[in-house]
């Protein structure tokens, strides 16, 4: 196979990955602070 | 906000890193194009490395202190691992199939890194399980502190086993005249943005575990506080 196709799913993979990861982790802390700060306030 | 700046700066220097990588450095004379896999696949295994030892740190800290925190960090850095060491092991693969003609050879670094992968892999998936069975209970804790002791055992085997056991795998760090000086330019630049990247993950999966932490507490500070309500 082309050497250009494996570099190009080597990068693929790279910026995937732990974009991925960064996106999930990112929307989950915003939740939790958003739940954090509602049962601070009804306290 | 320290986040947010983290993730500011992590973004734009693996960005410049990257397009110095990529477009000013030349293509490598046999490997061509696909040897510019070598800029993300080296610097991963070494935040793999640097979080996992951090990971088995914490651990020890913990059995000797138990305090939440220990754990909180050394589970953080292992989950950090864990993706950074997935990394390696699809990278790899990808750059052997036109350079060695196969994706994967039982080659002794290559073996090595799959066994801290599979064990990295477990403690993801022990610490899981374990949880989902006694929410905040400390056997989850402990059971995953002598996972990730045990994992970080093989770290000086995968580092030496092209010394020890003459596998295939390339060791250019090692040979002085492995890298030429603008390729390991190249590499260090590659390095410390990657590892900044692996640094802002581990902070955001440790934060993540401080808020569900704090949820949990005031979660119960409520219910408290309702039964108390009631019974007066």
């Amino acid at each position: 196979m082309n050497t250009y196709v494996h570099f190009v799913m080597g990068y693929i993979v790279f910026w995937l990955i732990p974009f991925f990861m960064l996106a999930y982790l990112i929307t989950k802390v915003r939740k939790l602070e958003k739940e954090v700060k509602r049962l601070d306030d009804s306290k | 906000m320290t986040l947010w700046f983290l993730l500011g700066l992590s973004a734009s220097s693996l960005l410049t890193s990257l397009i110095y990588v990529l477009l000013f450095l030349p293509f490598e004379k046999t490997q061509g194009v696909v040897q510019k896999i070598f800029y993300f696949h080296v610097p991963s295994a070494f935040s793999m490395y640097a979080f996992l030892i951090l990971g088995a740190i914490m651990a020890v800290f913990y059995l000797i202190d138990r305090r939440v925190i220990y754990d909180h960090i050394s589970k953080a850095a292992m989950y950090t691992a864990c993706l950074f060491a997935g990394l390696v092991i699809t990278s790899g693969p990808i750059w052997a199939k036109p350079i060695w003609g196969v994706y994967w050879t039982w080659d002794p670094r290559l073996t090595t890194t799959f066994i801290v992968f599979i064990l990295l892999l477990a403690y993801v998936f022990a610490r899981q399980v374990l949880e989902d069975r006694e929410r905040g209970g400390m056997k989850s804790s402990v059971i995953g502190a002598i996972l990730a002791i045990f994992a970080v055992v093989d770290i000086p085997l995968i580092h030496f086993s092209v010394r020890l056991w003459r596998g295939i795998h390339p060791a250019v760090l090692k040979d002085p005249h492995g890298l030429t000086p603008a390729f390991a330019r190249g590499l260090q630049v590659m390095i410390m943005s990657v590892f900044l990247l692996a640094t802002l993950i581990c902070l955001l999966i440790f934060k993540y575990l401080q808020l569900k932490q704090r949820v949990e507490q005031l979660n119960i500070q409520k219910l408290q506080q309702t039964e108390r309500n009631l019974s007066s």
